[in-house]
């Protein structure tokens, strides 16, 4: 999953970055509201974090402008204001939901976990498809109730592939969830990736769970069309 | 605590207290004075009667009665009369009169007075001197000229008991006393009244003003019902209500500032050690995380210092000590602190610092300079020039201090030292710059006599400090 923060304060902002980053998402950062808009209406981002009060353009105008160009990434405001008014000012501009500074890191990300789920219609923090388990939260895997070692980055492209299970998903769609904006790692990482996670996951003697789509890309579930 | 109520009632009652007492004393001073007049006119007739009696032969002077006895003062031991000739000799008296003296209306044509009666009571007399009749004026006038005067003449003394006139004016007295003392009665019980409806208005007021709480400020005090005298001390309140109000929103503003300010750099502090506390970590890595904490803390730390400070000159309790300080050598010292910040930011820099005496605190004056000299290069343009500049001018000594890549709006230079205030429409370096450098700056050099003023003009930005100069300063102490 794919996380913009946009947040002027150096420390604040560095240090989201850090703990999303081992928190297994892709995180991106803005200093200001200008850099801010131009990076979230260039690429698909899960989830947004923006502070209220920045420079150049401030939140409030940033996530109205950002609702008019069609984004429908989702928005966690940060705001230092725990007046009621603000809090409805930043709702009604088309936030998803709002934190009062100064927060706990923990609670950032699980209102960060809603609200990717929120964003693939997925309510239950833990996905099943066939016998593959997957928690969310916890972060862990087991296959036939048997646990699988994930590498974060595993973790993150499995759960991808679970949000959108039942879909074929590209591997540019999958690239532009899974890797930060200024990484060199082409498309074809995606692949390689891939590779990793069959081995892990198709056991000898197991179903196949990953389902590659040629020209199109890959599928999580059941393959209705090997079925067929 | 003192009533107005009581103090209104005490006062009129006294007031009118004083007036009925008065009115009173006049009143029975006067009937009293009637009551005697009448009194005197009555014995003036009967002494005037007794006197039409008297005649004087060649045996000297007598009373032409029947029997020697006037019959009406027979049967009276209160009331009687006397007659004296010219030289004060008795002559003739009534029955059981013996205070009547000789010498009452001595040397006086018409004397009048009162004497104690032996049995109690006094009795009311009056003296006529007359010239009485002569019996035989033929034989007088052969004797030669009667010789008036002393030796003719005659005293009469009338006098009659004042027991029931006394009676009288006892009833009068009390009469007039127990008006005054019902209608005291009734006058206090009706100023009561009246004072206490009078002041009603201002139960009314003292109530509607304790209704206002501080939530609701913006509540006046209803005008229509307030009695004519009030009206200017509801609009004065409604007044300090308004200003009130207005400090009060500012100060919440400033409390809602207060906490933003603190807030992010808090939150900043909070995820930095909530993530590097998420796994075991290397210890180079903890010393980068504790070395950005213990920054973020020394500015929260500089903020709370200067919103301190701030504080403490709002309330006055900033102690200043002047003493005689070269500014431009200050400035120069000042500058050093921040001389490779200009350096790593690439800024051409313009020293121009003529010694110049100044009346100031050394270290309050040093607080400024370093906020000037620090918003200048934080907030100037990168490979842009500063100038600092120190002139004395007469009486008084500038600073200047200039930066090149001003993005303030010359509209907006009064606004830079209000609390909070920064350049952005939005906000720059939160947590760095609180925007209340120059806030304090204005509020110090206010307390130290001088004036500070901002110019944006053409890109360039301008802080102006004016301070006195130490020439013609008696006060100053040169360590």
């Amino acid at each position: 999953m794919r996380v913009l923060v946009i947040e002027d304060y150096e420390l604040l902002r560095e240090s989201l970055r850090e703990g999303l980053r081992e928190a297994g998402y892709a995180a991106d950062v803005a200093a200001d509201g200008k850099t801010g808009l131009w990076m979230a209406t260039g690429a698909e981002y899960d989830v947004i974090i923006l502070d209220v009060m920045l420079p150049e353009i401030d939140g409030i105008t940033l996530l109205k402008k950002l609702r008019e160009a069609k984004s429908d990434a989702s928005v966690l405001i940060l705001t230092a204001r725990d007046a009621t008014e603000d809090r409805i000012l930043g709702l009604d501009a088309g936030a998803d939901d709002y934190l009062v500074k100064p927060f706990a890191f923990a609670e950032l990300l699980a209102r960060v976990r809603a609200m990717v789920r929120r964003g693939y219609r997925s309510k239950n923090p833990v996905i099943e498809i066939e016998d593959l388990c997957i928690d969310t939260t916890s972060r862990t895997v087991r296959r036939a109730d048997v646990p699988v070692e994930l590498t974060a980055r595993e973790f993150a492209l499995l759960e991808y592939l679970a949000m959108r299970s039942g879909a074929v998903v590209s591997r540019t769609e999958i690239w532009e969830h899974l890797y930060e904006l200024h990484c060199d790692a082409g498309s074809n990482v995606v692949d390689v990736y891939i590779g990793h996670l069959r081995r892990k996951l198709e056991k000898p003697g197991q179903s196949r769970l990953i389902h590659t789509r040629r020209g199109q890309g890959y599928m999580l579930g059941v393959d209705e069309v090997s079925i067929r | 605590m003192k009533s107005l109520r009581g103090r209104l009632i005490v006062g009129t009652i006294c007031a009118t207290l004083a007036i009925f007492a008065a009115a009173a004393i006049v009143l029975y001073i006067a009937i009293r004075h009637s009551l005697i007049a009448e009194f005197d006119r009555a014995l003036l007739v009967q002494a005037q009667a007794i006197s039409a009696l008297a005649e004087m032969d060649r045996r000297g002077l007598r009373l032409d009665i029947e029997g020697g006895r006037l019959p009406q003062y027979e049967s009276q031991s209160d009331a009687g009369y006397a007659l004296f000739d010219g030289a004060g000799k008795e002559i003739h008296r009534s029955d059981g009169t013996p205070w009547l003296g000789a010498h009452m209306g001595d040397g006086s044509r018409d004397a009048m007075g009162f004497a104690r009666l032996p049995g109690g009571g006094r009795a009311r007399w009056r003296s006529l001197t007359f010239t009485p009749r002569m019996e035989d004026a033929e034989e007088d006038d052969a004797r030669g000229p009667r010789q008036a005067g002393a030796g003719g003449d005659a005293r009469v003394v009338v006098a009659q008991s004042a027991v029931r006139f006394d009676e009288r004016l006892r009833i009068l007295g009390w009469l007039l006393a127990t008006v005054f003392a019902t209608t005291s009665v009734a006058t206090a019980g009706v100023m009561a009244r009246v004072v206490g409806r009078g002041l009603l208005p201002m139960t009314r007021l003292a109530a509607q003003i304790g209704a206002i709480g501080e939530r609701d400020l913006a509540r006046r005090i209803e005008s229509q019902d307030v009695p004519l005298e009030m009206l200017p001390v509801v609009q004065r309140l409604n007044d300090l209500l308004s200003r009130v109000g207005i400090l009060v929103e500012r100060e919440r503003g400033f409390s809602a500032d207060v906490a933003h300010e603190l807030r992010t750099p808090l939150a900043g502090l909070v995820t930095t050690m909530e993530v590097a506390a998420m796994h075991p970590r290397p210890a180079d890595e903890y010393r980068k995380t504790i070395q950005k904490c213990l920054a973020a803390t020394q500015g929260m730390h500089a903020m709370v210092q200067t919103l301190l400070t701030l504080a403490r000159a709002d309330a006055g309790r900033l102690e200043i000590q002047r003493r005689h300080v070269d500014l431009a050598s200050l400035v120069g010292e000042r500058w050093k602190h921040f001389a490779d910040a200009a350096d790593a930011r690439d800024m051409d820099v313009r020293l121009s610092l003529t010694p110049a005496g100044v009346a100031t605190d050394r270290e309050l004056a040093s607080v400024v300079i370093d906020n000037l000299i620090d918003n200048a290069v934080a907030h100037g343009e990168q490979s842009g020039w500063i100038e600092l500049r120190v002139t004395p001018d007469g009486s008084r000594v500038v600073l200047i201090v200039r930066n090149s890549g001003s993005r303030i709006a010359p509209s907006d230079c009064e606004n830079v030292f209000g609390r909070f205030w920064r350049g952005d429409s939005a906000r720059t370096m939160t947590g760095l710059h609180s925007g209340l450098g120059l806030s304090l700056c204005r509020r110090t050099i206010e307390m130290l006599g001088g004036s500070i003023v901002a110019t944006s003009d053409g890109g360039v930005f301008e802080v102006k400090v004016i301070l006195p100069s130490t020439d013609g300063s008696d006060a100053i102490t040169t360590p």
